[in-house]
């Protein structure tokens, strides 16, 4: 079959499928009442609903640092010096990362449309995939920090409150216990950083994962820059 | 502006029933992606400039929701191309060479990928390169080294079905 059979065959085909399938405005109307969200819109929703659960949680976080803990504990804790300005960096981590993620995420979002050329609207809709998906691994993050300074903070302490059990200092306390209550802590802090990330990557590449390939695939496809062809 | 809106797409209904066409091998994807371009269409109504025409407007923004429109894993695609059925033409105008032709267009059509898929349309549509540059938003050159290489993968697709 050649071209002009081709052109023949698709006109046949699509003045007959435009027969059977042809509706009313009224119909169309209704189909226009009852969309629903796309897969980007609804992306787009998530993401809104995550910066503001975690705008609360940094919030929190900061506020107890600064103002509850000191409200609510009797005989507050006192933690070594060096802990404070780890403290204050973890803060201002959390705080910077998210900030750069909300400016990076209202960019993207700003940045394209259906009507935009292709290659526009892939790279926008690629840049929003990954945006949700770094939105959980920055939720990662922030708690990982968190637990991270409090899990230090916590050794400390429970180093100290031996010590002064066993009626000596610090340096009293024999090293290996030093290390085991350290070693422990890590056997349970390490496995929960490494399963919450392949947990998160895996979710997201179950949902999103096929979807996110296929539409890198396109944009190759239209950056290819092979050396022209003899055109006919 | 809705009624605006409704009456201008009820009139060139076609161009997003012959997206849909050539995107989906089954009726439930055909009816999600034609609600999918409408929705999309209306959203960017109100950015379409009568500077551009609208057919031109409306194929981009149909072939470009076809394009990157989600699709659900659960659907399994059918990796023949459309059902025979779907293609079969009514009884008045019952041409086996005909149906045969549409058959083997389908079978080959459904082998591009999306980006080919939109060429091929707009080919199809006797659109000229300039316009199918306009429309892709990729340059004319490109179109035309695009198109040779489509024939060529569409002659071979349907030498093989042949």
């Amino acid at each position: 079959m050649d071209i002009k059979d081709l052109k023949s065959a698709w006109n046949t085909y699509s003045s007959m499928e435009l027969s059977k399938h042809q509706l009313g405005k009224e119909t169309i109307g209704d189909l226009m009442k009852t969309r629903t969200k796309t897969v980007v819109d609804r992306i787009d929703r998530n993401i809104q609903i995550g910066i503001l659960i975690l705008l609360v949680y940094i919030a929190y976080v900061i506020l107890d640092d600064v103002y509850l803990s000191k409200l609510f504990l009797k005989n507050p804790v006192e933690y070594p010096e060096w802990l404070i300005p780890m403290d204050v960096f973890s803060n201002l981590l959390i705080v910077s990362t998210y900030l750069i993620f909300v400016f990076r995420y209202f960019r993207v979002k700003r940045s394209f449309s259906s009507d935009n050329e292709l290659h526009g609207l892939l790279s926008g809709i690629i840049q929003t995939l990954k945006t949700y998906r770094r939105m959980f691994y920055l939720a990662v993050i922030i708690l990982m920090i968190n637990l991270i300074v409090s899990f230090i903070a916590g050794i400390c302490l429970g180093i100290k409150l031996k010590a002064e059990e066993l009626g000596g200092g610090v340096s009293h306390l024999p090293m290996s216990k030093i290390f085991l209550i350290c070693g422990i802590g890590l056997v349970i802090l390490v496995p929960i950083v490494l399963l919450s990330f392949l947990l998160l990557r895996w979710g997201f590449n179950k949902l999103y994962g096929r979807y996110l390939i296929r539409l890198n695939e396109t944009l190759l496809e239209l950056e290819e820059t092979d050396e022209p062809e003899v055109v006919e | 502006m809705e009624k605006e809106f409704l009456q201008i797409i009820t009139e060139n209904q076609g161009i997003i029933h012959k997206v849909c066409s050539i995107y989906c091998d089954m009726e439930e994807d055909r009816r999600d992606l034609f609600q999918e371009i409408l929705v999309q269409l209306w959203k960017s109504y109100p950015s379409f400039r009568s500077e551009s025409k609208f057919s031109t407007w409306m194929y981009r923004v149909a072939l470009n929701t076809a394009i990157t429109t989600f699709k659900k894993d659960k659907r399994k695609p059918d990796k023949t191309g459309f059902p025979f059925d779907n293609i079969q033409l009514i009884d008045d105008v019952y041409d086996p060479e005909a149906e045969e032709q549409i058959r083997l267009l389908n079978r080959a059509v459904s082998q591009l990928t999306g980006v080919e898929k939109s060429i091929i349309l707009l080919f199809l549509e006797d659109k000229k390169y300039e316009e199918i540059a306009v429309i892709t938003g990729i340059t004319q050159n490109y179109v035309r080294v695009k198109m040779n290489r489509i024939k060529k993968k569409l002659k071979l697709l349907m030498i093989i079905e042949e």
